[in-house]
């Protein structure tokens, strides 16, 4: 190894433990957001949740409580989605591509306005 | 001119091999059984280590080709988003060591540097895929494990390309 090799690694860990340092910052999840090839198809107020709800989008079977959200069951090939386990914090998320199923968490609704 | 034949022949066959390479390589991968600490769809990458080999020896053209192929065996077995992914995060990823390959000796930077970087850059490549297959973006809350998991997963594919090309080297030139 040479002495730039340490330099570039030094530069990507402090990068990495930079944008830690802010994500640190993010608050439980309010709202999860349910997207199906990029539009968005189901939206939910998880501190207004009283049950657990169990949706399925294209196949995706989605796990709605009041403090995460997971993907029980999929028919995708690589199960990326069930892997990724529990999310609960606000940026987080689980993508199943081969279905174009996206659940995602955010801090304020970008549907807020629509009622469901 | 015949020996400019015999010159194209040698990299459109030695090319072949190396797409072949990268195609196992992603393959036996593939078998490794997810380790719990790690977090999901992370991979070595060892696929990289004949991306590295190429844009050492032969340049732009040939990198590009083994990254398509492979992109293209991603497609057919794993389907079409998988291939879009795997595309993306491979283009940045050969992008990324052709440049470096051609400055690393006056800059001092070694194989292991331009894993690294090319490590880091295929982790993004995949991660800008899926947020436009997702419509959605997707990769700022992941951006921290996508660094920390690229230097490591780029060290080790590195120290193995250290060890690996200075001897295939001599056989290819």
């Amino acid at each position: 190894m040479k002495r730039k090799d340490f330099v570039i690694i030094a530069v990507l860990i402090l990068a990495a433990l930079v944008l830690l340092s802010i994500n640190k910052t993010r608050k439980e999840a309010v709202f999860c957001e349910i997207l199906e090839y990029g539009e968005i198809v189901r939206t939910y107020d998880l501190s207004a949740l009283s049950d657990d709800e169990i949706i399925v989008v294209n196949d995706v079977e989605i796990l709605i409580s009041r403090n995460g959200c997971q993907v029980n069951q999929s028919d995708c090939p690589d199960k990326i989605c069930i892997n990724s386990g529990k999310i609960s914090r606000v940026g987080e998320f689980i993508y199943c591509a081969p279905n174009g199923v996206l659940v995602r968490l955010s801090g304020e609704s970008e549907a807020d306005a629509v009622a469901y | 001119m015949l020996l400019r034949i015999k010159d194209s022949a040698k990299t459109v066959a030695v090319g072949g091999i190396l797409s072949a390479v990268a195609i196992v390589l992603s393959y036996l991968e593939s078998l490794i059984p997810p380790l719990a600490f790690l977090p999901v769809g992370a991979k070595l990458g060892l696929s990289n280590i004949s991306l590295l080999f190429s844009a050492q020896t032969f340049g732009f053209p040939v990198t590009l080709a083994i990254c398509i192929i492979k992109s293209g065996f991603v497609f057919l077995v794993r389907g079409a988003s998988a291939g879009f992914i795997s595309l993306c995060g491979g283009l940045i990823a050969t992008i990324i060591m052709v440049l470096l390959s051609k400055i690393a000796d006056k800059k001092d930077i070694s194989v292991i540097g331009i894993s690294v970087v090319a490590a880091v850059g295929h982790n993004f490549g995949q991660y800008i895929a899926a947020s436009v297959l997702a419509g959605s973006n997707l990769f700022i809350a992941y951006a921290p494990a996508l660094i920390i998991y690229g230097v490591i997963f780029g060290i080790i594919t590195g120290i193995i390309a250290k060890v690996i090309i200075p001897k295939i080297k001599p056989l290819v030139k």
